[in-house]
């Protein structure tokens, strides 16, 4: 069963996965700029 | 997503039932029996024969069954919905078969047989010598055979087919108009139809393979004629055996005007064995 | 209650068996689901042992345990167990036990054609593997060595377990078309009233394409082998060029089942995603219509694009180039699909149970497949890496990590459901670790090894591809036996463990988590109404 999440740490959880999901974003973005710039 | 048990009909599930697994059972021995005989090893053919018999016990008992609950008033609207739907599903998984042999048909006219014909044009070398890439052909293997023409036996059978839709449908509208000796003339009428094609067809067969040399093994030409016309045939003669047992299930008083589920699916199939067949008219017998 | 008489009357008590009876003759959609959950469950044991022996030849090169002969035949019957035989009938377990719990139906709507569907996959598993104990009493060289493409002319000249997988081929065909037919006819008629197609569970959509996708392809794969038995034994020339006839035909009718079937295994898998990712995330799934329509455009692209797996055959140019920019077109709407299950969880509540810990590693893991789908689709790129490893690892990551693993993450969420027990999540989260890293140890140096130029279906290899075969291997074996914790898990679940609540997870939506666990052996036999 689930254990029981205290709504503060619910709130903890939906911060931290809006962070993960801006830094994803930025790595993405990263490696695609670098990829500009990789000549063959 | 609020729920309220407002809808109170009730869906008629069958008690558990044993012919499924028989069937399952049976298709394996007709499967081993089948191999063993084309790699001549065991005693293939009993197999074969005692998986047959296990699959004809089941077809009896399991439509006899079927047949049984809806006289008895088991299946209402909803249940002829499903049995609607899910034969529709049934004939299109039926086109796409035939889709598969008529795509084979098509390439071997379109692909194959020009490009070797084409080779000495292209490559400067043949792979046969004296093999043109038109159609018919037997190709460059085979004996050499007579095509099958079109306005023989293959016509007659167009004209036979095309009127087997008409009465079916007249039965249809008998059936509709509480009219039952036109439900019972359509069908008998349709039967024989069909019965007479399939006659018609076997007088083809055995004339091709005694007067005009053309068999399975005569290149892409003979195999495609008997891939296509041989399918087909196997489905007049299922069509044929289902139109016999509605005409049956008619004349002992089966069946109302608004309640013959099996009467329109094997309509439904006999028109798609029709329209199969005016698609194997023109691309397998006229151009 | 009218409904209650109507019901014992029909159902006689007395009709109902025990025991083994019970699952012959069962008409019941979840007695059907279970059979086909435990019957996949075996296979995939079944098909993972007989890669094992192949993983074990490859750990070094040259020959050590097999003939190449047997090896071919362990790869083609590995094949076709893992596809016919554990993925898709895993699926459809799932569809039986939830598609009417989910769209609130009192059952399938053809129950005894349901129970047909099941008991046709033993029969058609014998068939498979039969000829390997044939060929031990001296009957036949053993099962089909073509591995599971049958491509000709090697399938036409090859021993009868060619034949014997023909067979198998068309029963397994019949009984996919059947459960097919059963769930598309569920769906249309056997929703709830007020369940608007656009109202239905995604899981039903995944699984609504898919039907129609085996409807529309398994005919042409039974016309296909149809048409190779023939050319065995009754003499035609179908892909026989001395007759007209053209090997290159097999190939397109193969492939025009073949790629819809990559799909066909995965619809159900990404249907079920949004359930498990919105649960734990506890937000709604993102982009409802937007994963309706990308599963509607997957599917009708797939069907178009088949020739992109034998560019290297000889094809015109305006053909290779149509059927590389519409194979690359299909990672648009896939693309969506990664969008809408990213933006489930953004933002969300996430806790990590193991089916949430299975549906992370899914997307990562299947985002590979798809990356190094898009480079095999490159028709320059692909004349270098076709018939190579890189191939093997590519449809791995997209079979394993994107169908099995998914499957997982279905029977971890649903398990508690079920059994109406939970499961060990200690189990089910050291099993998650070993198999994500397990599964990379093995796949991931494959995708070197392609690229070195190792071919595949290959019992002997150049010594430079040692090391990474040595590696592979090990992953191999330790995740092949890392699935034991699996069967173990779900053994013990269904035996006892600390009773669950109707609504298991604390965020799950849908009609399946009103009722009871486990649910009673009849559900919705009156109608939930929808609002
Ligand atoms: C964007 C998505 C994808 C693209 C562009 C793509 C492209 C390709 C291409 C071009 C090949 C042929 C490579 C060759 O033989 O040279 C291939 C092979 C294969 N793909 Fe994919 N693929 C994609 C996704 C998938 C998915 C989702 C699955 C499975 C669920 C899958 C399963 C397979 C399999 C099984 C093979 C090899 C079959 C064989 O030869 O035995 N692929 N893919
Ligand atoms: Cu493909």
């Amino acid at each position: 069963m689930t254990p029981a999440f205290t709504d503060a740490d619910l709130a903890r959880r939906r911060a931290a996965s809006r962070r993960l999901g801006w830094l994803l974003g930025a790595v993405v973005l990263v490696i695609y700029l670098i990829g500009l710039f990789i000549k063959r | 997503m609020k729920t309220s048990p407002a809808h109170a009909e009730h869906y008629f599930v069958p008690q558990p039932s044993l012919y499924p697994v028989i069937l399952s059972a049976g298709m394996f021995l007709l499967a081993f029996g089948f191999i063993q005989l084309i790699n001549n090893f065991g005693p293939g053919k009993w197999v074969m024969l005692g998986g047959t018999a296990v699959i004809l016990y089941v077809l009896f008992g399991w439509f006899g069954k079927v047949i049984g609950e809806s006289q008895s008033g088991a299946y209402r609207d909803w249940e002829d919905r499903s049995f609607r739907y899910g034969m529709i599903w049934f004939i299109a998984t039926e086109v796409m078969f035939f889709a598969a042999f008529f795509g084979a048909l098509f390439y071997v006219r379109v692909i194959s047989v020009p490009t070797l014909g084409g080779m000495e044009g292209a490559h400067g070398f043949s792979l046969w010598p004296e093999f043109a890439g038109t159609w018919p052909t037997s190709g460059p293997k085979g004996a050499t055979f007579t095509p099958m023409g079109a306005w023989g036996i293959p016509a007659l059978n167009t004209a036979l087919l095309l009127s087997s839709g008409a009465t079916v449908t007249w039965a249809h509208w008998g059936l509709l108009r509480n009219q039952r000796s036109h439900l019972i003339l359509g069908l008998a009428a349709t039967v024989l139809l069909g019965s007479t094609f399939l006659g018609f067809q076997a007088y083809e067969y055995h004339h091709a393979y005694t007067e005009l040399g053309l068999t399975m093994g005569a290149g892409a030409y003979g195999a495609t004629f008997f891939m296509l016309t041989g399918f087909h045939g196997f489905h007049v003669t299922l069509g044929t055996i289902m139109l016999a047992v509605i005409l049956l299930r008619s004349l002992s008083g089966h069946f109302s005007a608004d309640r013959h589920f099996a009467f329109e699916a094997v309509a439904w199939y006999w028109h798609f064995v029709d329209v199969v067949w005016l698609i194997l008219f023109v691309f397998v017998y006229w151009v | 209650m009218s409904t209650a008489t109507t019901h014992t009357a029909e159902h006689p008590a007395g009709e109902y068996h025990g025991g083994l009876l019970r699952w012959l003759t069962t008409t019941n959609h979840k007695d059907i689901g279970t059979m086909y959950l435990t019957f996949s469950l075996i296979m995939f044991f079944v098909g993972g042992l007989m890669i094992l022996a192949v993983r074990a030849e490859l750990f070094s090169p040259g020959l050590q345990l097999m003939q190449p002969e047997f090896f071919n035949q362990l790869i083609g019957v590995h094949a076709l167990v893992m596809i016919f035989a554990a993925l898709m009938p895993a699926a459809t377990g799932f569809a039986n036990w939830m598609l009417p719990l989910m769209i609130g139906a009192p059952d399938m709507a053809l129950p005894r054609l349901n129970n047909w569907g099941f008991w046709l996959l033993p029969p058609a598993a014998i068939l498979l593997t039969l000829p390997f104990t044939l060929a031990l009493f001296g009957i036949g060289d053993g099962a089909l060595a073509t591995g599971w493409t049958f491509y000709a002319p090697l399938s036409v000249q090859g021993g009868m377990g060619v034949d014997f997988a023909i067979l198998a081929v068309h029963i397994l065909g019949i009984s996919s078309i059947m459960g097919s037919i059963n769930i598309i006819v569920t769906i249309f008629n056997m929703r709830a009233p007020g369940m608007t197609m656009m109202k239905l569970p995604l899981f039903a959509w995944g699984w609504l394409i898919t039907a129609f996708l085996l409807i529309a392809t398994l005919p042409v794969l039974a016309g296909a082998v149809t048409m190779l038995l023939t050319d065995r034994h009754f003499g035609t020339h179908f892909f026989d060029a001395a007759g007209g006839g053209d090997p290159i035909l097999f190939q397109h009718l193969f492939w025009f089942f073949g790629h819809p079937e990559v799909y066909i295994l995965l619809l159900p898998v990404w249907g079920l995603m949004p359930h498990v990712l919105s649960t734990f995330s506890r937000k709604p799934t993102y982009g409802y219509k937007a994963q309706v329509y990308s599963f509607i455009a997957i599917g009708l692209l797939s069907v178009v694009v088949w020739a992109h797996h034998f560019f290297t055959a000889g094809m015109p140019v305006p053909a290779l180039v149509y059927f590389m920019f519409s194979t690359m077109a299909i990672s648009l709407p896939l693309a969506v699909l990664f969008f809408c299950w990213i933006a489930t969880m953004w933002k969300g509540a996430m806790t990590f149970e193991t089916p949430m810990l299975f549906a992370v590693g899914f997307i990562v893991l299947f985002g590979i497949a798809g990356l190094t789908g898009l480079i095999l689709a490159d028709v320059a790129a692909d004349a270098q890496y076709h018939h190579s490893y890189f191939v093997v690892a590519h449809f791995h990551y997209a079979l394993f990590a994107g169908g099995i693993m998914g499957v997982m993450t279905g029977v971890y969420y649903w398990l508690p459901k079920w059994t109406g027990h939970m499961y060990s999540e200690k189990l089910g989260k050291l099993h998650f670790w070993l198999t994500v890293v397990s599964f990379n140890l093995t796949f991931l140096p494959q995708f070197f090894l392609g690229l070195a130029g190792m071919p595949r279906r290959i019992p002997d290899y150049a010594l430079q591809f040692a090391e990474f075969n040595a590696i592979s291997t090990l992953g191999a074996f330790v995740l092949g036996f890392s699935q034991l914790l699996f069967a173990w898990n779900i053994w013990s679940c269904v035996r006892g463990g600390p009773k669950v609540e109707s609504r298991v997870w604390e965020g799950a939506e849908g009609l399946e988590w009103e009722l009871p666990s486990p649910p009673p052996h009849h559900t919705w036999e009156i109608q939930p109404v929808i609002k």
